[in-house]
């Protein structure tokens, strides 16, 4: 039950103004779109399944693979942004909990040519990403979905 | 010359006696403390009338009409901690705060500027009937836009996931 529902809060990312989403900060689309599940600080919730940003998000920006999943994760699949306003809330979560990670800032190009390949199981992508960086040594945050 | 100089004594004790006992009656510790708690609650009546800025108590002052009114209620869905002994954006005492939440944007009147209001759920305590309920939800969508759907119990991430009641906090400016 606490899984699925907790699913559910990750995919319902908080879009209380979703269709307004234009002509706001990143930071502002951040807390609007995204913090209602990733919370304010970044941190997550364990209990609830949503991996913490510090630590973590910058390893798997470096990734090529891993900067696909981030463009396939619920809140960005689900949310009303545009491509370029997408990559801005990505580099503001960069620029926020992973400044020395050294990950290429997202672009709306990027974005918008990550967002059209196929990623049919999130979980799954997410379990390949983590296996792939574990065999390089590195690690990311804990991520619970079987 | 002794009687007369005896009847004026006791004249006198007589005298100070009745004005001793008056004086008690009158201004005794009773009726100092009467009139000290007539003072203060009266103070305390008036204090209100005096002039300086409530907006800090703006909350406190909808509860009198439409408590589900107040700006930062916008885009609530939930009855409201404030009634149930927490406050406006804090919770009860014996609960415990939502790991996740539904945020919105609402304009304050005062400023005219949009706020990002974080409507977190508090947890752990059951559900107070009587407590007010307010369902404004601005910018919800149905279901099947999951990602604009607040129709969920927020505690679903906590370890406590019964719901008790919703705080409206604001967590930054939408600029």
């Amino acid at each position: 039950m606490s899984r699925r529902a907790a699913t559910a809060a990750a995919l319902a990312l908080v879009l209380a103004t979703g269709a307004q989403a234009q002509e706001r900060s990143a930071r502002a689309n951040y807390v609007l779109l995204c913090s209602g599940c990733h919370n304010v600080s970044g941190l997550g919730s364990e209990e609830g399944g949503i991996p913490a940003f510090p630590g973590s998000v910058g390893k798997i920006a470096a990734f090529d693979r891993g900067r696909t999943y981030m463009m396939h994760v619920p809140g960005v699949v689900s949310n009303s942004m545009s491509n370029a306003e997408i990559a801005a809330v990505m580099n503001y979560i960069l620029d926020t909990w992973a400044p020395e990670a050294g990950a290429a800032p997202f672009t709306a190009e990027e974005v918008t040519a990550r967002r059209k390949l196929p990623i049919p199981d999130i979980v799954v992508e997410r379990r390949e990403v983590t296996e792939e960086l574990a065999a390089k040594g590195i690690d990311i945050a804990t991520y619970p979905w079987p | 010359m002794t009687k007369f100089l005896d009847r004026l004594l006791s004249g006198l004790d007589r005298m100070t006696e009745a004005k001793a006992r008056g004086a008690a009656r009158r201004h005794g510790r009773r009726s100092f403390l009467a009139r000290a708690g007539g003072a203060i609650v009266g103070g305390v009546a008036l204090a209100p009338i005096l002039p300086f800025d409530r907006r800090a108590n703006a909350a406190g002052a909808a509860a009198a009409g439409d408590e589900c009114g107040y700006w930062r209620h916008c885009a609530i869905d939930g009855f409201l901690c404030q009634d149930a002994g927490g406050t406006l954006t804090s919770c009860p005492p014996g609960s415990s705060v939502s790991a996740v939440s539904w945020v919105g944007t609402c304009t304050n009147p005062d400023d005219n500027k949009d706020y990002l209001v974080s409507y977190n759920d508090c947890c752990g305590k059951p559900l107070i009937p009587m407590t007010t309920f307010c369902y404004n939800s601005k910018g919800e969508r149905p279901g099947y836009r999951m990602g604009l759907y607040n129709d969920v119990n927020w505690c679903m991430a906590n370890e406590a996931k019964g719901y008790h009641c919703t705080v409206s906090v604001v967590v930054g400016l939408a600029e």
